[in-house]
């Protein structure tokens, strides 16, 4: 297992398979990651640090597969935005759960995962914020969104929040929906063709995660297999 | 047959008629305007000849350049030359305005069987018209509709409009949300698309518009059909009498 260190006031972009990670006192990572076999991966933000996080899954082949992604803010001042985009066709079975540990004061987290489901795929998702007792000055927010575009698809969603302390904002939700009737009309009206406009939609649906990437080659590579998988699987 | 014709048309949701026995004849190069209280079916009259799913037709014709348009896909009357600005544009996140202009002009190249602008020649096009129309270059690369001012979205409706020079232009309450300075630049641009071979639907609450883009006919739609038409003048005297007397 590969085991990453951003060090004291480091700024680091990163992609790839790593179990730990630790983000030393002022340091910054922008950690992407698309898991190809079951994951666990543990971050630890020191004080004033920061992990912006996506990951991405968007499997070609029916498959079964547990990822977990945890957080800690260990530090004051720490903070994370922990990002995931799933893409979910044929009867691909996922598990995915977000946690993220507050463990010191002023410190702050974002987690919003968004994604697709079609055919007979199949998403378990937990968000999960934990806020240890005694901490003042805690923001904590929560969201999924999925579309679900077949009736055999399926999600079950347990946005999650442990709050053990009194001085904290938080919110958390999450959404299900279809593609918007009205929007593909508006796009049809000037031309589209009502397949173009169908992937035009559901493309710019992860564009909120996608164009939030800090480093250009990766979001090509993250953006070129959305793109992909849609094709494959409109 | 005329250029465009809505025969005895029906239609409305699902659960209501809106439009009863509705009948209106368009020529090539005329400007029609469309007034009447709220809820007398303006807008769904919009929807219906443009194909919005929200809407059923029980029975009517609707014609357009010899062809029944009712049959056909949203897109398929676009490409035929129908156009609607709509009163509430859609918010599509994701998606910038300039990506979604360069998709809507290659689908009218394809359908029509025309090679594509390349990139520079598309940017240039739609940078000037977007300079006729007010419009800053910044808002071009945000996503489409949102976040938009209601002058903003107009705006752009506009310059959809100049880029894909539709035969037919249905534009449903354009005015509303404009300032005087942006009603002025968008009616200027509806007035130099004003030809002999292109004609106008304008649905308004408003005679101010019609002092700006002159009609030739003046419609008053009261219960889903057409009580009354007649020339400009009759936008004057709705605006000084209002609708009690129809």
């Amino acid at each position: 297992m590969n085991n990453l260190v951003i060090k004291e006031d480091e700024e680091k972009i990163c992609f790839g398979d790593y179990s730990d990670i630790t983000i030393k006192k002022g340091g910054k990572l922008h950690y992407y990651h698309i898991p190809t076999n079951d994951a666990e991966v543990n971050i630890y933000v020191e004080e004033g640090g920061f992990c912006e996080s996506l990951l991405l899954f968007c499997p070609e082949k029916d498959e079964c597969k547990r990822v977990k992604i945890t957080v800690n803010l260990d530090g004051t001042g720490a903070e994370t935005i922990s990002n995931a985009i799933y893409l979910l066709g044929k009867k691909a079975d996922y598990a995915l759960n977000m946690t993220v540990n507050h463990l010191a004061g002023n410190t702050a987290s974002n987690q919003y995962a968004k994604g697709i489901l079609t055919d007979s795929a199949f998403l378990d998702f937990v968000g999960l914020v934990n806020i240890n007792p005694n901490l003042k000055d805690i923001s904590g927010n929560q969201l999924n969104e999925a579309m679900i575009l077949s009736e055999q698809a399926r999600i079950k969603c347990i946005p999650e929040l442990s709050i053990l302390s009194e001085d904290v904002k938080c919110t958390h939700g999450a959404s299900l929906g279809n593609l918007d009737e009205q929007q593909l009309f508006y796009l049809q009206s000037r031309g589209l063709p009502y397949d173009t406009a169908r992937y035009l939609i559901l493309s710019s649906f992860t564009n909120a995660l996608t164009d939030k990437i800090a480093d250009s080659e990766i979001k090509n590579d993250f953006c070129e297999r959305i793109s992909k998988w849609l094709k494959q699987n409109l | 047959m005329a250029w465009f014709e809505i025969k005895g048309l029906t239609a409305g949701t699902k659960d209501k008629a809106i439009l009863k026995d509705f009948s209106l004849t368009v020529n090539e190069g005329e400007v029609h305007a469309v007034m009447g209280p709220n809820g007398t079916g303006k807008s769904t009259l919009a929807g219906v000849i443009t194909g919005n799913p929200k809407y059923v037709v029980e029975s009517g014709s609707v014609t357009f350049k010899g062809k029944n348009i009712l049959d056909m896909l949203p897109e398929e009357r676009s490409w035929l030359g129908i156009f609607l600005g709509f009163q509430n544009p859609i918010e599509i996140d994701g998606v910038s305005v300039m990506t979604f202009l360069k998709y809507a002009v290659n689908a009218h190249c394809k359908a029509k069987g025309l090679e594509e602008p390349d990139a520079p020649a598309f940017l240039k096009a739609v940078k000037e018209k977007a300079a006729e129309l007010g419009i800053q270059s910044d808002i071009l690369k945000r996503f489409l509709n949102v976040g938009f001012s209601g002058g903003e979205k107009k705006r752009i409706e506009t310059l959809q409009m100049l880029m894909l020079q539709p035969d037919f232009c249905i534009l449903d309450e354009m005015d509303s949300g404009l300032d005087i300075d942006a009603l002025n630049t968008v009616s200027a641009a509806v007035n130099s698309l004003r030809s002999t071979n292109r004609s106008f639907l304008l649905i308004t609450h408003y005679d101010r518009l019609l002092t700006l883009i002159k009609p030739d006919f003046v419609h008053v739609m009261k219960g889903g059909k057409i009580i009354r038409t007649g020339s400009a003048d009759l936008a004057k005297e709705l605006e000084a009498e209002g609708y009690g007397s129809f």
